[in-house]
């Protein structure tokens, strides 16, 4: 506006010289009073801003002074008219100085925004200095105190004041402040009541561990007192069953022993050879069954001495049908007519040979037993015998199976136990199956049967390929 | 005539007592021994009425179908007053026991000593050697 205002001011020099001085230069030029002229454009150019002055008359410049611009968009030329003749005395250059005009105003500028930068930043620091001092200080008091506050004991820390200057009514900083002491005593409580349930959870705690630990005591003692009495029990239970074990062979080999001791006495006395043959006949025959019974109790207690051997598992199985059935017809007992034979090949693995043999004839002397009751029972019956040999996996797989009476399902595995017999007194003292299976279990292998009672019954042992005790 | 009655299940008992007695009877009388395999067998001859009373009975206990135990109890509701000896291949306190409690005559376990058995006959038979 002020720019504008100057700049109006010096246009109007324009209309000053047009209308003040033109005339009194027209009337000068006419008569040619240069020195009055020169007076008057001196008086002229020391008009504010006019930079140039150049009076030209007759093609010649009578006066000049200051210095042209070129770039200066603001000059006039004014033609110098005779006031009654209207003819061209001469010409008058003006130019105005409007650019240093426009320089100052932009320094003015300058300097101005300058001083109102310097007064905005005083009021700048003035307005935080006191803020600082009336808010920031406290804010920052009290994120301290907060901080504090989570890092440490709440029970430590006093309640928060600010170092104010009393003052009337409550303001924001008032009201944070109470808040804060609020939400702290608060939170001090609910430790409180935590700290309250920790100390009695703890102590509930304490008390159950302590009750446990007397009752693991009492259980450990009660433990204790079990197993001592589990041990007196095993071991009475133990003698038991080895009293009951001796009573039952006692009563297995009393009865032949009866026939041994009294016939052979017998012998001593008689004169009759064909009493004498008869009497013989009965006492290797009860011999023999008091020789088996101490043989089947030897490989049952395990003091015999096999050892394992790689062996052709197919020769041991026609071994011990051979065995058995010479066995039997020494004793003029039943035989069947035919065996099949059904072999694996290459059926090889380390065995108890003589234990194996006998597991074998056992069970190949039951299965004949179970053959001739049929047979006895139905003459057209046709006895069939059956023993395979097979490797399954790392397993050798014997089998006996016949057609015979078959085994009562309700009997399951005890016709492993000893001493059970089917079979009439004299003929077997109930340990056959009883030594095959554990000849099996020896081995690691196992022995178990499937039957459907009346028609057929087989027996599987399996044994490993491979024995540790051999390999090492 | 004395009149014997063996019940065992073993076959060869029946030629065992034949030969002992045979010589135990030599200079006493004529013996009339018979033998049965099992219990109920022997039941049926003793109920029988056609056969001579009947002297003594020796039997074993261990026997199936039925044992010594119930034979003997059998044989006393028939009649009470037949001499009953139990014979043995058990030799056990409660096997006595029991025997004892039902009124055997006496308990002879295996193997069998036919001295004392011979001793015991003449004196529960009152035999007086002829």
């Amino acid at each position: 506006m002020d720019y504008q205002r100057d700049f109006d001011k010096l246009q109007n020099n324009f209309a000053i010289i047009k209308n003040s001085y033109l005339d009194s230069m027209a009337e000068h030029l006419w008569s040619y009073d240069t020195r009055l002229l020169e007076i008057q454009l001196d008086g002229l150019s020391r008009l504010q801003g006019v930079s140039h002055l150049r009076l030209v008359a007759d093609n010649k410049t009578i006066y000049e002074s200051g210095k042209s611009d070129p770039t200066e968009e603001n000059h006039k030329r004014f033609d110098i008219y005779h006031k009654n003749t209207n003819e061209i005395l001469g010409t008058l250059d003006v130019e105005l100085d409007v650019k240093s005009l426009r320089e100052k105003y932009f320094q003015e500028a300058i300097w101005i925004f300058i001083r109102q930068a310097a007064k905005t930043m005083v009021v700048v620091f003035c307005l935080y200095f006191i803020f600082n001092q009336i808010l920031v200080v406290h804010i920052q008091h009290i994120a301290d105190y907060l901080k504090n506050i989570s890092r440490r004991d709440t029970k430590d820390i006093s309640d928060l004041a600010l170092k104010r200057k009393v003052h009337e009514g409550e303001d924001e900083l008032d009201v944070l402040v109470a808040s804060i002491n609020l939400f702290r005593s608060e939170l001090l409580q609910a430790n409180q009541k935590l700290e309250n349930l920790n100390q009695a959870l703890e102590q509930k705690v304490t008390e159950r561990t302590l009750q446990l630990t007397t009752k693991n005591e009492s259980l450990e003692k009660a433990m204790l007192q079990i197993k001592r009495m589990q041990a007196t029990l095993v071991a009475q239970e133990r003698l038991a069953s080895l009293g009951s074990l001796t009573a039952s062979v006692a009563h297995e080999i009393r009865n032949p022993l009866n026939f041994v001791l009294n016939f052979s006495e017998l012998l001593t006395e008689s004169e009759n050879m064909e009493e004498i043959r008869e009497i013989s006949r009965v006492v290797l025959k009860h011999s023999q069954r008091i020789d088996q019974i101490v043989r089947s109790m030897q490989i049952l207690s395990g003091y015999d001495s096999d050892v394992l051997e790689n062996t052709d598992i197919n020769e041991i199985l026609k071994q011990a049908y051979q065995e058995t059935v010479s066995a039997r017809a020494l004793g003029s007992s039943y035989v069947p007519p035919k065996v099949t034979y059904r072999l694996g090949d290459n059926v090889v693995a380390p065995v108890y040979a003589t234990s194996l043999l006998r597991a074998l004839s056992n069970i190949i002397d039951n299965a004949i037993h179970a053959l001739e009751k049929k047979v006895i029972a139905n003459k057209s019956f046709e006895p069939e015998l059956t023993l395979s040999t097979a490797v399954r996996g790392d397993m050798v797989e014997i089998s006996i199976r016949d057609n015979g009476v078959g085994i009562p399902a309700i009997l399951g595995e005890k016709i492993f136990d000893p001493f059970l017999t089917t079979k009439a007194a004299g003929e077997g003292a109930g340990l056959g199956l009883t030594v095959a299976f554990n000849i099996a279990q020896k081995h690691g292998g196992t022995l178990k049967y499937t039957s459907e009672f009346g028609q057929w019954t087989e027996f599987v042992m399996a044994l490993p390929l491979v024995q540790e005790r051999l390999s090492t | 005539m004395i009149h014997i009655v063996i019940v065992d299940d073993e076959a060869d008992t029946h030629l065992l007592y034949k030969l002992k007695f045979k010589k135990l009877f030599a200079n006493i009388g004529d013996l009339n021994l018979v033998s049965f395999l099992n219990a109920p067998d022997c039941l049926r001859y003793l109920e029988r009425k056609d056969i001579p009373p009947v002297d003594l009975i020796l039997s074993d206990i261990n026997m199936p179908d039925m044992d010594g135990f119930e034979l003997l109890q059998k044989v006393h509701n028939i009649n009470a007053n037949i001499p009953f000896y139990m014979v043995s291949a058990y030799e056990s306190p409660e096997f006595r026991l029991k025997a004892d409690n039902l009124g055997a005559t006496r308990f002879l376990s295996k193997p069998v000593d036919f001295h004392m058995l011979g001793d015991m006959l003449r004196k529960d038979l009152a035999l007086q050697p002829s």
